[in-house]
């Protein structure tokens, strides 16, 4: 009897030992750098691409009033395929209420041209500061940026570095802030990221609204106020990969690698 | 679906109630088993329960960003990471009574728990523990089929509450849920302390290994 009692409580101990792990660690999938890496993408998907894209629907609005009626056609169908443009003396509407540029009688690509533009919640004075160079001046007051963002400053440059297949590649130099702002049952929470650009880099209109940069980089700090207070410093570098765009990102200390 | 599962469950019982009858009047005609009325308890541990502690984890987690949120939810997703999860099946204490030579009444408190130690991932110390805790008590009858001194052949059934609490960082919820055993087959062998081995459906563990005694 004692021989079976010790055979039936060394199978409970085995199988409480053995048997009942069911989650491994998470340890492996741990990457600080990760969280630097997404504020650079909502960087530029949610705060530069709409400002950027001001500029780019002014130049391809320009090039529309400039165009004869076959010309527009060809226009409206590569570049305005969602929407109805109406073109008045002063100004050309998207008429989906969602864009429009009130011209001051010269074309943007003139030198002290300056265009206000609306487009996607973004308002801002686009003025054209010389050959294929041009300032974009957002109006902070009405900007609209996609919630949780606000744009608290923003100081951008364009200049036209080339066109491609995808459109018009620009070197963009831009310096500002942005406020994300959440709420949630521990309470709330504020993100402030200030961004700039390391250097001249080049943006080209990629994943529908989205701009995709590479060859350059942003300095980026980022101050978290609330439950998870913190204060860190965000370096991304964009160099050209085989295939895409290497972004390098250093982080507390840490340097990681995406491919975009 | 409801009705039928109803009518399967008391068919069941009849059949058990049956069974059971057969095995006492066909035990009484021979010699080799005695019967007497009295207790027992039963230590049982049961392989995956059909309990919410068991079923809510096992699945390894999607932990990371996920690319869809703000900045501050996405860090405060990733900002814990778990070590390994543990669950402790389901420990039973059994106290029958022996009515029959086959009818058995026991009341049985199950405990079942999951444990995960979380990691702050920029320092990796220990940030806190996380516990499921779940206690079912149900009183459950057992019908023995087969009957001789040595083995015992028997079905059960059983329906109870039970209590979950579950802790996350620091704060805690609890939730009264039922509880229930429903056990096709199960064998003991010994006389006045035996070896319990049980397949079931419910908080008990879908296989159940255990010691019980006789008094």
């Amino acid at each position: 009897m004692k021989n079976v009692i010790n055979i039936w409580v060394a199978a409970a101990v085995l199988m409480t030992v053995t048997g009942c792990k069911v989650d491994s660690s998470e340890e492996k999938y741990v990457n600080v750098v990760e969280e630097a890496y997404y504020v650079y993408c909502v960087t530029g998907d949610r705060v530069l691409s709409p400002v950027l894209s001001v500029l780019d629907r002014a130049l391809k609005v320009d090039m529309y009033v400039k165009a004869d009626q076959y010309g527009r056609y060809e226009l409206e169908d590569m570049y305005f395929p969602d929407y109805k443009v109406r073109l008045y003396d002063d100004k050309c509407v998207l008429a989906d209420g969602r864009g429009e540029f009130v011209f001051d009688g010269n074309s943007i690509l003139d030198e002290g041209a300056v265009w206000e533009c609306t487009f996607n919640g973004v308002v801002a004075a686009v003025s054209c500061t010389g050959p294929d160079g041009w300032d974009v001046s957002v109006d902070l007051q009405t900007t609209r940026l996609d919630a949780p963002y606000s744009l608290n400053a923003m100081e951008m440059h364009v200049a036209l570095a080339d066109s491609c297949d995808y459109g018009y590649v620009y070197g963009v130099t831009v310096d500002g802030d942005y406020t994300e702002h959440t709420s949630s049952r521990e309470g709330n929470t504020v993100v402030e990221v200030a961004f700039s650009t390391a250097e001249p880099t080049m943006a080209v209109l990629s994943r529908g609204p989205l701009f995709h940069f590479f060859n350059g980089g942003f300095n980026l700090h980022m101050d978290i106020f609330g439950v998870m207070e913190r204060s860190e410093d965000i370096e991304v570098r964009l160099s050209p990969a085989m295939s895409g765009t290497e972004v390098t990102v250093n982080y507390m200390g840490e340097t990681e690698f995406w491919r975009e | 679906m409801r009705r039928h599962m109803s009518r399967i469950l008391i068919s069941a019982v009849f059949l058990m109630l049956a069974s059971g009858s057969i095995a006492d009047i066909s035990a009484k005609d021979r010699n080799e088993f005695r019967f007497w009325q009295g207790s027992e308890l039963r230590l049982t541990w049961g392989a995956m329960p059909l309990d919410e502690v068991t079923l809510s984890h096992g699945i390894d987690g999607d932990y990371g960003f996920h690319g869809y949120g703000t900045i501050a939810g996405e860090i405060a997703d990733s900002r814990y990471y778990g070590g390994d999860g543990y669950l402790s099946g389901a420990v039973g204490l059994t106290y029958t009574y022996r009515f029959r030579k086959w009818f058995e009444l026991s009341g049985v408190v199950t405990y079942s728990g999951y444990y995960r130690d979380y990691f702050d991932k920029y320092t990796g110390d220990l940030a806190f523990k996380s516990n499921d805790n779940q206690v079912s008590v149900m009183p459950y009858v057992r019908f023995v089929w087969v009957h001789t001194d040595l083995v015992r052949l028997y079905s059960g059934i059983g329906l109870g509450v039970s209590f979950l609490t579950e802790t996350w960082n620091h704060s805690t919820s609890m939730t009264l849920l039922p509880a229930f055993a429903l056990t096709p087959i199960g064998i003991t062998v010994g006389t006045f302390v035996y070896g319990i081995a049980e397949v079931s459906l419910g908080n008990t563990g879908t296989f159940s290994l255990g010691i019980g005694y006789k008094f």
